[in-house]
């Protein structure tokens, strides 16, 4: 099952071989080298021996008897060698091994030597030897070794990495088929061992069945003699019975213990149809519905119970009320009254009971049931929060509404929300406690107002109506209803807007019939006036002094003019002159109209104009004149700041069902307005600037332009410290649709 | 000399339209009714008449009319408040000559009458 010492095996066997084939490798390449070299070198020197001891065999035939003192010429000829520039020790020794001639180079041991014999008429004379260093072959030995040595390592690793490698994937691959199978093993084992439990169980089951068997075979031996004889106690009963019954209207009935009707009185006939014979033929299946039948074993098998603990009134009644079929196929509701029939000794031998119809009792409830379902049902789909509370103010129930006008669900009763205080706001509270005793002390109330708390601490105004709920005379509890005004506040709110708005319309329409009137009025003695000063004016002998004191009155005589004027403006007597243009044109004419002014006064502009704004119908005069005013406006408000700056976008406003209009922006860097102000900015004659500079009525006259437009003008503060004013117009295409206001 | 009817009903604005016009050497008439001009036309028959829209009784706009009735050839010059434009225009679709506004600018008056006496004369 271990896999691993056969694997580290296999590793050493192979790191053995592979460490001795590189070992081979590294130690038998630089030993051949050497031995290679040393035969050829030996043999160089062997035939260059060879060579010389034949020439010196020459020289010494030339002379023989005295070469060996020929020294110098020897030396000389020893000396004279090819230059291999190899180090050399060349000697020339004779018979007796005494070195005749020498030439020698400094030498490093070991040394190698190779000698030819030298010849003298076919006898030996004496002996060449050359010799050499083998340290030159050592040293290249050496180089050849370290060269040999990382090819041999390499060829260790590799041959050795790579085997291992398999193997360890090969490996890894065993130990994975190992482990599936393990675990294959394991549960075919715990199978195995289940197997043989069952296998156990059934075996001592089987056993107890036996025994079982063979004990019940015993019994029933002795209880068929016992029927036996309860059969014939019953049998007398039901002759004492039968004269009783006969008359009756109520079905009296005998059973025996298994359900079987053994007598019933011929009353059934009338209640469900049978004729007696055709009951006793029925089994109680037949008799009875199975909801019921259930219902019946259920209530007898505790009856059995009780009577084996014996503790019980033997003679006592047990009421059950069960559903019979009648012949006709339909079901009757039918009460039992049913006792035990017991044998002389006091054992229970069957049933027997009296049976009254009570369908009609029964149907009767069932209809209250649904009645009360269907009331349940309403009131948790009324969108109305309905409640229940005791006297002491914790909430018994609620309809779903309630819940969900207060933000909680039904669960939170059971939990936290317990108490009505915690659904009304604190101020609130103690009205609401005095409320509350007023209602049960029998106070009719129309409902009261009070601020509401959600679970999510939120508040909303809602009415309620309560009334006590009484049991007999006393007060037990209130319930009542809430309804949540939020919606209907909002409304309210919304009305009020509107009205205010409304309001301000109306007064500019009747300051504008004022105005009509008055303008009249006073135009007729300025006329007068006028005339006058012009007729004095015109007087020769008039000194300078006098001649500028009339002009200023002039000048004054046409400030009431415009007064007038403009006032005339709010009766709108003039006709219209509707005609299809661009917002974006319109406000472009009227810059500049004023450019000049506005460079003068060194304020610097910066218009958005949205490009694809659609014309639309307006009175192209009025919308300048609104325009004009609101940049005079701008202007004024920005006198004596050190930025000036006036903003002027166009934009498109998108609103559901066809009412998408234009927005024009005119803001500016000036002071802004006041809040107390706010609310009176469109009243005519209201001005903020110094007397004799503006006759307050340009943003009235506006208002009542863009109202006459169906549009919407209002003024905000803005982040430059200055106003903003927003003009609303409808986007009016057709030239026929009529304006709200002709 | 040229004759001016003057009618309006402020007697005021009669003086001095009467001091005025004379001092630029025209024969002045007056009237401060529309039945009083109707009269005056018949009797002095006036060149050019000065007439005030807005008057009680008779008002400018009948009064217009009814000396179209008499002699549709006198020019008739309306006088309205600077206000009552509307009205002026209406004159002018009734067959009056020209309209000038209240307060009146008296040097463009006398052009104006000036200007419609040479158109007379010619």
């Amino acid at each position: 099952m271990q896999p691993m010492p056969k694997y580290k095996n296999i590793t050493g066997v192979i790191t053995w071989l592979v460490a001795i084939v590189t070992a081979m490798v590294i130690i038998i390449s630089p030993l051949a080298f050497f031995f290679h070299s040393y035969q050829n070198l030996s043999a160089m020197m062997e035939t260059e021996a060879e060579i010389n001891a034949e020439r010196l065999t020459h020289i010494i035939s030339s002379n023989p008897d005295y070469w060996e003192f020929e020294d110098i010429r020897l030396t000389e000829y020893l000396q004279n060698r090819p230059k291999s520039g190899i180090a050399e020790r060349r000697r020339i020794v004779n018979k007796k091994n005494i070195i005749v001639s020498e030439d020698a180079d400094a030498l490093h041991s070991p040394l190698i030597m190779r000698s030819a014999e030298i010849m003298d008429s076919g006898v030996v004379a004496g002996r060449l030897e050359i010799y050499r260093s083998l340290r030159p072959l050592l040293k290249q030995t050496g180089l050849v070794f370290l060269l040999i040595l990382p090819l041999g390592l390499g060829i260790f690793f590799i041959l050795r990495i790579l085997p291992i490698n398999s193997l360890m994937l090969a490996e890894t691959a065993l130990i994975n088929t190992n482990k599936d199978m393990e675990t294959i093993n394991n549960l075919l084992h715990g199978k195995i061992l289940e197997c043989r439990r069952i296998e156990e169980e059934l075996y001592k089951l089987n056993e107890e069945l036996e025994a079982r068997v063979a004990e019940r075979t015993l019994q029933l031996s002795t209880e068929i003699d016992e029927h036996k004889q309860t059969e014939e106690a019953l049998r007398n009963s039901e002759k004492k019975y039968r004269l009783l019954t006969e008359k009756m209207f109520d079905i009296v009935f005998v059973m025996n213990l298994d359900l079987r009707t053994t007598y019933v009185s011929p009353s059934i006939k009338a209640q469900l149809g049978f004729t007696p014979e055709e009951r006793l033929a029925q089994d109680v299946h037949e008799q009875i519905t199975p909801e019921s039948l259930a219902v019946v074993l259920d209530v007898l098998a505790k009856e059995q119970e009780l009577e084996q603990q014996g503790d019980v009134d033997p003679e006592r009644n047990i009421a059950i009320e069960v559903e019979y079929y009648h012949k006709d196929g339909s079901t009757r509701w039918v009460e039992n009254i049913m006792s035990w029939l017991r044998d002389d000794r006091g054992v229970a031998i069957g049933i027997h009971g009296v049976a009254r119809d009570i369908t009609e009792r029964r149907q009767a409830e069932t209809a209250l049931q649904k009645s009360e379902k269907k009331y349940r049902e309403l009131v948790d789909f009324l969108p109305i929060s309905l409640y229940e509370m005791d006297i002491q103010g914790n909430i018994i129930s609620g309809n779903p509404e309630i819940f969900r006008t207060f933000g909680y669900v039904q669960d939170d009763l059971k939990h936290d929300l317990n108490s009505f205080r915690m659904l009304i706001s604190a101020q609130d509270l103690g009205r609401a406690i005095e409320n509350m005793k007023g209602i049960i002390t029998g106070e009719k109330t129309e409902g009261t107002e009070y601020t509401g708390i959600r679970k999510d601490g939120s508040t909303f105004p809602f009415l309620n109506i309560a009334g006590p709920i009484m049991s007999g005379d006393k007060p037990v509890g209130l319930r009542g209803a809430i309804i949540d005004l939020s919606k209907q506040k909002q409304a309210e709110r919304e009305l009020q807007n509107v009205r205010e708005m409304l309001l301000q319309s109306e007064k500019l329409a009747a300051i504008g019939r004022l105005s009509a009137g008055v303008a009249h009025e006073i135009l007729n003695p300025v006329n007068i006036i006028s005339m006058e000063l012009q007729i004095l004016q015109d007087m020769e002998s008039l000194s300078p002094d006098v001649q500028e004191e009339l002009n200023v009155c002039m000048g004054q005589i046409s400030r009431i003019v415009t007064i007038t004027e403009n006032l005339k403006m709010f009766s709108r007597v003039q006709g219209k002159k509707m005609i299809v243009a661009n917002i974006n044109n319109v406000i472009d004419y009227v810059l500049g109209l004023h450019a000049t002014q506005l460079k003068i006064e060194e304020i610097k502009t910066e218009v958005h104009y949205r490009p694809d704004l659609p014309e639309i119908v307006m009175d192209r005069e009025k919308i300048e004149e609104v325009i004009l005013n609101m940049i005079s406006n701008a202007m004024a408000s920005m006198e004596g700041k050190e930025k000036k700056i006036l903003r002027i976008t166009t934009d498109k406003e998108i609103l559901p069902g066809d009412r998408d209009q234009l927005v024009i922006m005119i803001a500016d860097t000036g002071t802004g307005i006041k809040s107390e102000d706010m609310s009176k900015i469109f009243d005519p004659f209201y001005t903020t600037k110094e007397p004799g500079k503006g006759t307050g009525l340009g943003l009235s006259i506006s208002y009542g332009i863009i109202h006459d437009h169906d549009g919407l003008i209002h003024v905000e503060n803005n982040e430059w410290g200055g106003a903003s004013f927003y003009i609303k117009l409808p986007i009016k295409t057709d030239m026929n649709e009529k304006l709200s206001q002709e | 000399m040229e004759r001016i009817l003057v009618v309006d009903d402020e007697i005021h604005v009669v003086r001095l339209l009467k001091k005025f016009l004379t001092s630029k050497t025209y024969d002045v008439y007056t009237a401060t009714s529309g039945q009083e001009a109707l009269q005056k036309i018949k009797e002095v028959n006036p060149h050019i008449v000065l007439l005030d829209i807005l008057m009680p009784g008779m008002g400018g706009l009948d009064t217009l009319k009814e000396i179209k009735k008499i002699n549709s050839e006198i020019p008739v010059i309306m006088a309205t408040a600077i206000v009552d434009e509307e009205l002026a225009k209406r004159a002018m679709q009734l067959g009056a000559e020209d309209y000038i506004t209240k307060p009146l600018d008296l040097n463009y008056l006398e052009n104006c009458v000036l200007v419609k006496m040479i158109q007379l004369l010619d």
